[in-house]
């Protein structure tokens, strides 16, 4: 197969290289081949079956597809109101991790203690905080609209009404990202603080360094965060399974809880199998096209 | 005139900084105020009408009977087992692929990384029950090895990612020096590139470390005895079958639990600082 | 060089051996006792939270006490938010699970595969179960075709709770035992008032109320042998509509679908009138009521024919790959009626299916005012949980008829035309037709 070599040098250093390249990514190719490969190629195979919690289950070809996209009317529910999470919440928080972590690269004072703050919300996600939030989104006697109510203003039905209650679980997901700011704080502090000060010699103001430094050496970092916040955003559950179960009206029902809901539930591994990889191939979809204009807007140092 | 002018444009942006800043922190901060609020309360001020931010009958029962209700000294004590050795694994092992797809190539790696990428893609759900079989007949169900070998096995997909990406952002021309030097790519990778992204290591560190010690899943899957849960598995007792919730006692043991976390937090974030310097000296 | 990289390499190497050697499991199904005599292990998988965790453990203790001869290994797991049933549906399908595991009948056969049938074991007994187990509660545990898939230990059913003092202030006469349904829609509409922190509420939402409107007006989800779905009929959509105007004439909330406030809230801090108090919270509901106010319950509303109430059963079944059945049935037959010390400890947080302790110890406990004898008078009427286990993906499409009737204001009729097709079709589905 392999073509004779006609630069010996080259096709031994390029073997080298390979050698290295196998070296330092054993350790995930370990675990891929051993613990990941396995379960995901069952996985898919168990999409073309009706296998149920027993175990039992035979090929039936495409009829879970045929069903998702015939009978299931919650199928595309589920997909349509997962998209509308995504371009909510995605866009917001790249801009709202941007800006923050920008803020915090300043010399401010009390940086530790704004770090800590922004940060805090990532710790404390869980069981506890979400039920809080419940309350604090609640109608007659929740925070927010008590305080809302002080100066006068009827706050909406927040996880009752069906028109809201998406938008109140984006705010609740938006309150935890703190891990993005932490990932383009990074991002920003790694530019060279050589280039702000040839910048300040030419005399461009912080805005313009902000845009015309910051921002495009800022590039990987936000790509790195807009592929896997998409990437995670597909896949929301814990926040609408705790506060609305998916309502009111199935309002809030994402795909994760749809493929949860048929795998655990009700039993339909099979097709919750399916419903895993459809939405293995709408995120792929989604990060080919960010991967393919990346070229345009993400520049590297080499 | 204009210096004048400027100085004041500055400070004017100097002022509007801390506002949004200051407004963003009390966002931030409330819902974690309000949760330490409420575990100094008494269950009949918890849902009190209009709220109060200060209880009015404080009290410690919360904590003493929250301490009581499961037995959390055992679960600190699961929990930081499993985090430490989880935390240091995915560090270590994360900064190590990424280090491999970033800087060597071989005919595989481009596919290789699609499929990196992709291992992120589909929910977590749908393996697992494959998975737990893998593991059972490891040997491994109901000890924490399930919780910590993916992390010596490249820490999982988005790390390496994360580390990946910033190996990128250092030009190669560094490599080539210190391999012209002398330096093997092993050295190459501990002096030269390493370093050079401390604060990414910190993040990773930060990230993971949180990540495990708030983990629920997982440990509910794999741990079946009681005496090996974690915090996490451990405030879920305070929500019964029914929905009736202990909100007082569950926000009060989830308070403590996140304290190590935060001090952690409060101490790495000073380093965060000095890699800004570091990364001045390095342009 | 070469050196260093098969140095890293090794090193990987011996890290991943490690880790995997050390994953040894040992487990042994019989462990030996100081005296050399086989103690036969039995691991028993229970789920609960707060209260309910604590009786389980309790309650296992007591068998553990009765019996040194086995070793119990016990596990309290939690089960808010489904977490439960990921855990199962992983040990279970791996064939890993437990000996015992605590069960449920409304599952409706969802599970069944993996269950022992006890009926050789009742057999072997030589029990008449009807005798010695609490009227009503060993029926849902057998299956259509005859298997006894696993044995009680508890169930709960309801009582309408209210709130004296603002019944008074209201000048509402209190509920009796005779109330209907209609009385209970009329009266509830009196304390509709207010705005924001001030709002007063007839009746509190609950999570059991989608359940109620099938039968509140005598309908029925489906028949007997659980073959044919009834949900389409004008008894159904008479209790949509009578929940509908509940929430209409803010009777009720109309935040029906979110999970914001722990639903005894709203009664226990006098926002609302009327409670459906579950026999699972009364010790609960009143340490938070205490003294703030004087209350009372009596019986669930009346229904003309048909069943008022619903019931929350709970069970323990033996797996099939169980090594040690004949102690796995041991457990079973102590935790349903056969020890009386175990009973004690399940009737803190629920009706014991031990018949003695059910008409003796548990009827005499009282939490406030409310008596326990009143939730074993409920029993007669209850229906076991309808959309549970099998049945819960038609249930979520009841769920989608339920809050189009109370949140978007439909009438039942529009929302059964719309919906109904789909809930037949996933009901029939899980009858496997």
């Amino acid at each position: 197969m392999r073509k004779p070599g006609k630069q010996k040098k080259y096709t031994t250093m390029k073997k080298r290289e390979a050698r290295n390249f196998y070296i330092y990514t054993a350790p995930w190719l370990i675990g891929f081949l051993v613990l990941t490969l396995y379960p995901i190629l069952y996985s898919f195979y168990l999409m073309f079956t009706n296998m149920n919690l027993t175990g039992i289950g035979e090929f039936v070809g495409l009829d879970n597809w045929k069903y998702a996209f015939t009978d299931d009317t919650l199928f595309r529910r589920a997909f349509l109101n997962t998209l509308k999470y995504v371009f909510m919440f995605v866009p917001c928080s790249i801009i709202l991790a941007f800006f923050v972590a920008l803020l915090l690269s300043k010399k401010v004072k009390g940086l530790g203690f704004f770090r800590t703050a922004f940060y805090i919300p990532y710790i404390t996600s869980g069981v506890a905080v979400t039920i809080l939030w419940g309350w604090i989104f609640q109608k007659d006697f929740g925070i927010i609209n008590y305080i809302l109510s002080l100066v006068g203003i009827k706050g909406p039905n927040w996880l009752g009404d069906k028109n809201v209650a998406m938008i109140s679980i984006v705010i609740l997901s938006l309150w935890t990202i703190g891990n993005n700011i932490i990932i383009m704080l990074a991002g920003i502090q790694d530019i060279p603080q050589s280039y702000y000060e040839s910048a300040q010699i030419d005399g461009a103001g912080s805005l313009r360094q902000t845009f015309y430094i910051t921002l495009p050496l800022c590039t990987p970092t936000i790509y790195f965060n807009l592929i896997v916040t998409v990437i995670a955003a597909f896949q929301v559950f814990q926040q609408p399974l705790i506060l609305t179960n998916g309502g009111p009206l199935n309002s809030t029902y994402t795909a994760a809880m749809h493929l949860y809901n048929n795998g655990f539930l009700y039993g339909k591994m099979g097709y919750a199998s399916m419903m895993a990889w459809s939405m293995f191939a709408v995120i792929m979809l989604i990060t080919i096209v960010v991967v393919s204009t990346s070229k345009f807007w993400v520049f590297y140092d080499d | 005139m204009r210096t004048r002018s400027q100085k004041k444009t500055k400070q004017m942006a100097r002022i509007l900084t801390y506002f949004v800043l200051v407004i963003a922190a009390v966002i931030c901060l409330f819902p974690f105020i309000w949760m330490v609020s409420t575990s100094f309360k008494p269950m009949s001020d918890i849902y009190s009408m209009p709220p109060t931010l200060i209880p009015k009958n404080g009290t410690i029962e919360n904590f003493v009977e929250g301490w009581k209700g499961a037995n959390f000294q055992l679960y600190f004590k699961n929990t930081a087992v499993i985090t430490f050795l989880a935390t240091v694994g995915t560090v270590l092992s994360s900064s190590v692929v990424a280090y491999g797809f970033a800087r060597f190539q071989s005919r595989l790696s481009k596919i290789l990384f699609m499929v990196l990428l992709g291992t992120m893609m589909l929910p977590t759900q749908v393996t697992l029950i494959p998975q737990y079989l893998l593991y059972y007949k490891l040997g491994m169900v109901d000890t924490i090895w399930p919780l910590i070998i993916p992390s010596w096995l490249g820490g999982g997909a988005f790390n390496i990612f994360l580390f990946i990406q910033f190996f990128r952002t250092l030009p190669k021309e560094l490599d080539e020096a210190a391999k012209i030097d002398g330096a093997n790519s092993l050295q190459v990778f501990t002096r030269i590139l390493l370093p050079a992204v401390k604060p990414v290591m910190l993040a990773v560190l930060v990230m993971a470390l949180v990540f495990n010690w708030n983990d629920f899943f997982n440990p509910l899957i794999y741990l079946n005895s009681n005496d090996k849960f974690t915090i996490a598995i451990g405030l879920q007792f305070f929500k019964g079958s029914q929905g009736n919730v202990q909100v007082g006692q569950m926000m009060s043991m989830a308070l403590i639990s996140l304290l190590p976390v935060l001090v952690i937090f409060a101490t790495c974030q000073k380093y965060f600082i000095q890699g800004i310097k570091m990364s001045g000296l390095k342009g | 060089m070469k050196l260093k990289k098969l140095a890293a390499v090794g090193l990987v190497g011996v890290m991943l051996a490690g880790l995997t050697a050390c994953g040894g499991n040992s487990e042994k199904a019989n462990a030996k006792t100081a005296d050399g005599k086989e103690r036969k292990k039995l691991v028993i998988w229970s789920w609960g939270a707060d209260e309910e965790k604590k009786s389980r453990e309790t309650m296992v203790e007591a068998f553990q006490k009765a019996h040194p001869e086995i070793e119990v290994e016990h596990s309290v797991i939690p089960t808010a938010d489904h977490v439960w049933d990921q855990k199962m549906t992983a040990a279970l399908s791996a064939g890993t699970g437990p000996d015992v595991i605590q069960m449920s009948p409304d599952y409706y056969g969802l599970y069944t595969e993996y269950y022992e049938d006890l009926n050789p074991y009742v057999e072997k007994e030589g029990v008449d179960l009807k005798s010695v187990i609490t009227e009503g509660m060993i029926e849902p545990y057998y299956r259509p075709d005859g298997k006894l898939e696993a044995m009680p230990l508890l169930e709960n059913v309801f009582v309408l709770a209210y709130n004296k003092d603002m019944f008074d202030k209201f000048g509402v006469e209190y509920p009796t035992n005779d109330w209907t349904w209609d009385d209970l829609a009329e009266n509830a509409k009196k304390f509709a008032g207010g705005e924001g922190a001030d709002a007063t509420y007839g009746i509190v939402n609950h999570w059991i109320d989608a359940g109620l409107s099938v039968i509140c007006k005598g309908g029925s989800a489906y028949s007997d042998d659980l073959k044919t779905c009834e949900v389409n009929s004008q008894e159904v959509k008479d209790g949509l509509n009578l929940f509908g105007d509940l929430v209409q004439s803010k009777a009720m909330p109309d935040d029906t679908a979110a999970k914001s406030l722990p639903k005894e809230q709203l009664f226990v801090s006098g926002h609302a009138a009327m409670y459906t108090l579950g026999g699972f919270e009364t010790k609960l509901i009143a340490e938070e009521v205490g003294d703030n106010f004087s209350w009372d319950a009596v019986s669930m509303p009346k229904v003309e024919n048909g069943k008022n109430n619903l019931m929350y059963a709970t069970g323990y079944a033996m797996l099939k790959t169980s090594k040690n059945k004949d102690a796995a049935w041991t457990f079973l037959k102590e935790a349903a009626y056969a020890n009386e010390d175990m009973a004690k400890e399940t009737s803190k947080i629920g009706l014991t299916s031990c018949k003695n302790i059910a008409e003796t110890y548990y009827k005499d406990l009282e939490y406030g005012p409310i008596k326990n004898s009143a939730f074993l008078d409920g029993l007669s009427g209850a229906k076991l949980n309808i959309w549970g286990g099998a049945f819960s993906a038609a249930g979520d499409v009841y769920t989608q008829i339920w809050q189009s009737v109370t949140i978007d204001g439909k009438t039942a009729e529009e929302a059964m035309e719309e919906y109904y097709p789909a809930l037949e079709k996933a009901f029939n589905e899980a009858n496997g037709n």
